[in-house]
């Protein structure tokens, strides 16, 4: 896992590996983490990450639910087609920004 | 500690049972991917791993909530026609009948594991108690 500081209140956090149910407790600390020192403008960077599953799909909702009553923000960016098809039919578009590889 | 059973009988085969922990889901999940590789099966290779994560980890996480050992079964096999993914537990199951197939409305964290398995499978299949499914694939999808 890499944050990188883009500007203040900005972050960005690349997964390493796939974001499944046994990933998810170490990426939700790190999200966490991020938001704790003051993060608003979060970007969750799927260019190395090939599959996502449920639990994965719904750590990225919480951290949106969480921006988005702190008026922040989440964007996914570096997904596989096959991840921004999935994404789409999972409706995730209509709560954050999507960016494909 | 997994017990291991993987033949071939006209097809690709792989028959596991493993300890209820997502670690050895993982692990499970890596070794189809280099079964379907072996046997010309990429082109699947996205929705199946999909499809295993979720049936195992609903397995790991719903199935075997509680339980010291907890075990799964997981059967992997592939024809000229299907792909079949099969993960049993021993919990008491779910009441599959009641589950939505679609994904939820508004900014819900839970509910897309059955929208994903209507998604990449062809046929969904419960036994009565919830505790074992059978995902199907057609290989010329």
């Amino acid at each position: 896992m890499v944050t990188s500081e883009t500007q203040v209140g900005a972050a960005v956090l690349k997964v390493d590996g796939d974001l499944t149910a046994a990933a998810a407790p170490r990426v939700r600390a790190q999200m966490r983490e991020a938001m704790a020192s003051g993060t608003k403008a979060l970007v969750v960077d799927l260019s190395g990450t090939e599959i996502v599953d449920s639990a994965g799909i719904g750590l990225l909702i919480a951290a949106h639910n969480s921006l988005s009553r702190a008026g922040g923000s989440l964007e996914v960016v570096g997904l596989s087609k096959d991840l921004a098809d999935l994404f789409r039919s999972m409706r995730l578009d209509r709560h954050f920004t999507l960016q494909t590889r | 500690m997994s017990t291991a059973t993987a033949v071939k009988v006209r097809g690709v085969r792989l028959r596991r049972t493993v300890a209820a922990d997502l670690s050895a889901v993982d692990e499970l999940c890596a070794q189809v991917r280099r079964l379907m590789t072996e046997n010309d099966l990429g082109a699947h290779a996205f929705a199946i791993q999909l499809l295993l994560h979720e049936a195992l980890a609903n397995a790991v996480v719903h199935g075997s909530e509680g339980m010291a050992e907890g075990r799964v079964r997981c059967e992997f096999r592939a024809g000229r026609r299907w792909i079949v993914i099969e993960v049993a537990d021993d919990g008491p199951g779910f009441d599959w009948r009641r589950a939505s197939a679609a994904p939820p409305e508004g900014a819900a964290t839970n509910g897309r594991g059955l929208p994903i398995y209507a998604l990449f499978a062809d046929r969904v299949e419960f036994n009565e108690r919830g505790n074992r499914v059978v995902l199907r694939r057609r290989v010329d999808r």
